[in-house]
């Protein structure tokens, strides 16, 4: 077994915040090898270190038995290393066909540029990978899952014998995530080794021969091809260092009058005669594949959308349909949205504002003026609410890790005080210490606060952990209600299996 | 045709010939030759300096002082020449000095904008504006009267002359020659060279461009330095067009967003290129075409500004998706633009 990369006794600091703290690290010949770590443990770091990016303090690198001092991007390229970036680092200015020859073309320090050869290597490139798509078209125009095959078909014409991928399934569908499994274990038989980077552990034990966990800049877990694959329990504990209870939720009937009754909804094509009823205090899971209608059923119950036919019973009492989000907000009605970035935060405003943001219009004077004593105390209880790691009040949003970025949406929404909170895929490209975070906080706010949540979800560890109740949806219908009782999360996922055939 | 009917100029060259139609039938006078050399006349300056801002947005920055640091170069080397009293200077010599002085304020934008990370919209308002008050605090406001022969010389060579039906004469000007030049060249550096697609990776993402082995710094410092070289000799062509020969320091500011809507116009709304040399140029003809014959089609110049600014936003919405497909349905092409 020949070692492509190692790194020894790295360290990396970024503004006296140390990065790599002596990180430990190798990498074979052939190998899919997973790279493990909540964020900002120092993942993306080490990749930019390899790749050249960044420049490391002191510590060892040896690419190819060959000891690097310093390492300039064009000699990590010339090495054969490639990393396939979250943002993908393509320029959407130019064509497919350049996009895919820019790196050779830099490389190879000619002053004129071949457009007939770029054009034809590039089509070769792309035969040979299966992709199917005009090289004169601009990367502006494309799909998430094809500018990432745009991407890796350039790692591939750069001879790459490491190919690094940073978050590569993140924005993916589930389809496409095969489709990229499939293209990586053909590139692991050609010889080309793939370090995969991710915190999506399901995903991780289907693909990786091997495996390196990080945590606060160091590596706490190495296996190697051939070691006994490790449960996801185990790689949590080795990821955050803490052992999760896995509590589930009981539900204690509080009393009679449901918090929602939903009475025959109707929206086009997406749902049909959505009948069901949330209790306060209880936590009822919504679940289904992609495009079974259970997306916009949650933005229905919030307004977001309006239904075409039926009714919402709030407390007992007939409120018809919401044409709106103001009207589900007068019925203390809160939602979470599934993607926070665009939907749930203002990234650039500072942390306090955004927790403030929904409930400032309930803080002002009939002149519009703002009670600030008033608000900033509320601000104050609203993030003590929780606990989030790192935070301080004045910095942007977007200083936050995506978990935490979720928990002060969900702060942001507990400032208004709903009886009713609804979680559109509340954990999605959350890391997993925060996850159990959130599932702990929405437990309590059922138990304590008495507030009916719901859970959109199709990640069914998330179902068992926080609800009493989960509806299975197909097609747009409710076929099965599932009471969650002491199952084992195998014999939950068949039972939601056995609903959606 | 068919190939030349898919590019994303395509559409503003058909809205040019459209526009050109347009005026000549309602002026004849329009379609002369005479007007073809007033148009070329007019074009030169601005088309320099639109190539100049041109390189600055394919790097993806803008430049509000490209105008002001071609006009202070120009006026500072004829303002040196006046103070000691030289009237036999050679005119190379002149552009050497004015272009010397134009790389260097433009090294200075490089390094505010490189170097700093200001935003490169605040930084060059910043050198604007600097330069403006340094020109009138240190070197001079006035009119400079006499100009060194040469560069009169070089203003008033001419390669043809024509003439209007009313005996109105025009000339074609040597310098023309010096902007197709450019042209050509730049035309050459960025789209056949490596380091032209450079500068477009770099305007396209500079954190990708750094991952692909580019020298980002480097090469934005050589794209200022050829912005510098473009400035300088703009600055100068333009102190020598001038009919009268009078350098004032400031008479090329608020130029500067005619040169931007040029481009703009020129790469089409979808923002795909950043900006192209043949765009760039069809855009400058239009831009000019419309400001120069409007009166002759007998709209009042004080509807100049309203009849440019619809042109621009036609230009536009013809080039995005929708417009474009709009727009060959009214030509009559399946095709659609790109």
């Amino acid at each position: 077994m020949k070692a492509i990369v190692e790194v020894q006794n790295l360290y990396k600091s970024f503004y006296g915040a140390l990065a790599l703290n002596g990180m430990n690290f190798t990498i074979n010949e052939g190998e899919i090898r997973c790279l493990i770590g909540e964020n900002g443990c120092g993942k993306s770091t080490l990749i930019k270190v390899i790749s050249g990016f960044h420049s490391f303090d002191s510590g060892e690198l040896i690419i190819n038995n060959k000891r690097y001092e310093k390492i300039t991007t064009a000699e990590a390229i010339a090495e054969g290393i490639q990393v396939i970036y979250q943002d993908f680092s393509l320029f959407p200015n130019m064509t497919i066909a350049e996009n895919i020859m820019m790196y050779s073309t830099v490389a190879e320090r000619k002053i004129h540029v071949d457009w007939n050869d770029i054009k034809a290597s590039a089509k070769k490139i792309l035969d040979q990978v299966g992709f199917e798509i005009d090289p004169n078209l601009y990367v502006a125009g494309l799909s998430v899952a094809q500018k990432q095959m745009v991407a890796i078909c350039r790692a591939i014409v750069q001879k790459a014998k490491l190919l690094i991928m940073d978050e590569p399934t993140t924005a993916l569908t589930t389809k496409e995530v095969q489709r990229l499994f499939e293209i990586v274990r053909r590139l692991k038989d050609s010889g080309v080794s793939v370090l995969f980077v991710s915190h999506k552990l399901d995903e991780v034990s289907q693909i990786c021969d091997s495996y390196t966990i990080m945590r606060n800049g160091r590596r706490v877990f190495q296996s190697d091809v051939g070691d006994a694959k490790i449960t996801n329990e185990e790689i949590v504990y080795y990821m955050t260092g803490k052992r999760y209870s896995n509590s589930k939720f009981t539900y204690v009937p509080k009393n009679d009058i449901p918090a929602m009754k939903v009475n025959g909804l109707c929206y086009k094509k997406a749902f049909r005669d959505i009948q069901f009823t949330l209790r306060k205090g209880e936590v009822l899971g919504i679940t289904g594949l992609l495009g079974c209608g259970r997306s916009e059923l949650a933005k229905a119950l919030f307004g977001l959308i309006t239904p075409t036919k039926g009714s919402i019973e709030i407390s007992g009492k007939n409120v018809g349909i919401f044409r709106n989000v103001e009207e589900a907000i007068r019925y203390k009605i809160a939602y979470v949205p599934e993607d926070r970035l665009t939907e749930g935060l203002h990234l650039d405003q500072s942390i306090a504002d955004n927790i403030i943001a929904r409930i400032i219009r309930d803080y002002t004077n009939k002149a519009g003026i703002v009670n600030v004593k008033r608000l900033k105390k509320k601000q104050y209880e609203s993030m003590n609410l929780m606990e989030v790691t790192g935070m301080i009040p004045g910095n942007p949003a977007n200083s936050l890790s995506g978990g935490n970025q979720q928990k002060i949406v969900l702060m942001k929404w507990l400032a208004s005080e709903p009886n009713i909170l609804i979680l559109n895929c509340p954990t999605v490209g959350v890391d997993v210490g925060a996850k159990s975070d959130i599932h702990n906080i929405i437990k309590d706010l059922a138990i304590e606060k008495g507030i009916g949540v719901i859970v959109v979800s199709n990640d069914n560890y998330e179902l068992m952990q926080t609800c009493n109740r989960v509806l299975v949806m197909k097609e747009g219908c409710v076929v099965e209600e599932l009471f969650i009782k002491d199952q084992t999360l195998d014999e939950f996922e068949m039972m939601t299996e056995r609903a959606e055939s | 045709m068919k190939r030349l009917c898919k590019t994303s100029q395509f559409a503003l060259f058909a809205l040019l010939v459209i526009t050109i139609l347009v005026f000549g039938v309602m002026n004849h006078d329009i379609l002369s030759v005479a007007s073809l050399y007033s148009l070329a006349r007019t074009c030169t300056v601005p088309a320099i300096f639109a190539l100049a801002i041109m390189v600055v947005m394919v790097i993806g920055e803008l430049d509000m002082s490209y105008c002001m640091i071609g006009a202070f170069s120009s006026y500072a080397v004829f303002f040196a020449l006046h103070e000691k009293s030289i009237t036999k200077f050679p005119l190379l010599v002149i552009f050497l000095a004015a272009v010397g002085i134009s790389i260097v304020l433009q090294l200075l934008n490089w390094f505010l904008i490189d170097q700093l990370h200001i935003l490169s919209f605040i930084a060059t308002l910043g050198t604007q504006t600097f330069l403006k008050g340094a020109i009138l605090a240190f070197v001079g406001s006035s009119y400079i009267y006499d100009i060194p022969k040469s560069a009169v010389d070089f203003g008033t060579t001419y390669l043809l002359s024509a003439s209007y039906k009313s005996g109105v004469a025009t000339q074609l000007p040597l310098a023309v020659i010096i902007m197709i030049g450019m042209y050509v060249l730049m035309n050459l550096i960025l789209e056949h060279t490596v380091f032209g697609r450079k500068l477009y990776a770099i305007g396209g993402d500079p954190d990708a461009a750094k991952r692909a082995g580019i020298n980002v710094s480097q090469t934005r410092l050589i794209a200022f330095i050829i912005v510098g070289v473009i400035c300088g000799i703009g600055g100068v062509v333009h102190n020598c067009l001038g009919r009268c020969s009078l350098p004032m320091p400031t008479d090329l500011v608020g130029q500067e967003l005619n040169g931007i809507a040029a481009v703009v116009l020129g790469r089409g709304a979808s923002q795909r290129a950043k900006g192209t040399v043949s765009g760039t140029l069809i855009g400058v003809l239009l831009l000019q075409f419309i400001s120069n014959n409007l009166i002759m089609i007998g709209v009042p110049s004080y509807y100049q500004g309203f009849v440019t600014g619809l042109i621009i936003f036609v230009g536009l919405v013809t080039q995005t998706q929708i417009g474009s497909t709009l727009f060959s349905k009214i030509l009559g092409k399946k095709g659609a633009v790109q």
